[in-house]
């Protein structure tokens, strides 16, 4: 695949074009990594007390919903945010991983997993919090792991 | 979810079992003291029954064990030798026959003991079943979806084995019995009467099968674990 810039002094605000003769799955990944980089925030805004912070994504360890709210946690607190969990996901560096319909975690991290008593994979972070992950998410987890174990 | 913890496991498990075990106690006391005349006299007239109709049951056994599994006339010629024996050394004085004592109080120790281990074996298996439930549940907070969901599993597996069994019996164990017993003393009796599975016996077959679901699930996510573990490393 060729990548070609122009420099326009014309254009206003930049825009990309991908020229193909039809679109397959390597077109649409790439569609969707460029959405990714355009949305891509480093900050979030997050309440705690009824007071406003602007929290950098890296420095979240989980986002998970609990009582109707959706909370991130930060250096061992937890703060309210206002996005949902589904539009985060669109948003988030490739670092965060959705372990179930309640939970994404930063693997950054992750400290290792674990299986409880009744059979449940349980995800150990490094601050000691134990996540349980959903049944239905463990063969995506293995294999977003193993892609970016071969990427590094 | 919180941590698992052995002493509070075992404490929920004891305290649901004591709770169980109370209970039952006072509602068997209770009827017991009630009702002693009812059961005596019922046992009484059962056997009676038995031995006139000639069906076989478990205080006949009882008494045909007693003297060395001899043929039915024989017992029949014994009662009444020994039942002689007795009028000629009590008379009047003996408020029941020889026969009639022996049998009455065979038959209350066997009757009241299998009614103890009747109510109390399940009563301790319900104990367990309930302070595993309410520990997972309560104490543990572990997602009661998950149990609900292995213990329907572990019920249809119960019930496949049971069609299993009950195969089994009917089929092969049948013919196996039948050429074995060709000069059995309880030639008459039909095969059923051995296979039918008991209360208890499903209790322990569906706690073998529980047991055995949750292993099997155990051991595939330690599998997933150490696969996740690498993957991470």
């Amino acid at each position: 695949m060729k990548l070609e810039i122009l420099i326009d002094n014309n254009v206003k605000e930049p825009f990309i074009t991908i020229h193909t003769n039809k679109v397959d799955d390597n077109i649409n990944k790439l569609q969707d990594k460029i959405l990714k980089l355009i949305n891509n925030k480093d900050e979030l805004l997050a309440y705690l007390n009824y007071e406003t912070y602007i929290i950098k994504i890296n420095d979240i360890m989980s986002i998970y919903s609990k009582d109707k709210n959706n909370y991130i946690k930060v250096n061992n607190k937890e703060y309210i945010i206002k996005e949902t969990l589904y539009s985060l996901e669109e948003i988030l560096p490739d670092n965060f991983i959705r372990i179930s319909n309640s939970c994404i975690v930063n693997v950054e991290f992750i400290k290792c997993f674990n299986t409880s008593i009744v059979g449940k994979i349980i995800v150990i972070m490094k601050n000691g919090d134990n996540l349980v992950v959903s049944r239905s998410r463990t063969r995506i987890i293995i294999n977003y792991l193993k892609e970016r174990r071969l990427k590094q | 979810m919180n941590e698992f913890s052995f002493k509070k496991l075992l404490l929920t498990i004891s305290c649901s079992l004591g709770i169980c075990l109370f209970l039952v106690s006072t509602i068997l006391l209770f009827n017991l003291s009630s009702a002693p005349e009812t059961i005596v006299t019922g046992m009484y007239n059962d056997m009676y029954t038995s031995l006139s109709s000639g069906e076989k049951n478990d205080y006949i056994t009882y008494i045909i064990d007693d003297i060395n599994n001899k043929g039915r006339t024989e017992v029949f010629d014994n009662f009444k030798k020994m039942e002689n024996n007795f009028y000629n050394n009590y008379g009047d004085k003996a408020p029941f026959s020889y026969f009639e004592y022996w049998g009455l109080a065979g038959l209350y120790i066997s009757g009241i003991s299998k009614m103890f281990v009747e109510i109390y074996y399940p009563t301790i298996i319900i104990g367990l079943f309930l302070g595993l439930i309410i520990y997972f549940v309560f104490v543990k907070k572990s997602n009661y979806k998950q149990l609900l969901k292995e213990l329907i599993i572990s019920f249809l597996l119960l019930i496949i084995l049971l069609v299993v069994i009950r195969f089994l019996y009917s089929t092969i164990g049948n013919l196996i019995y039948l050429k074995s017993n060709e000069n059995n003393l309880f030639n008459n009796i039909t095969f059923e009467n051995n296979y039918i599975i008991n209360y208890p016996l499903i209790i322990f077959i569906f706690l073998g099968v529980f047991i055995i679901s949750l292993l099997i699930n155990y051991f595939y996510k330690l599998y997933i674990t150490k696969k996740l573990n690498n993957e991470l490393k």
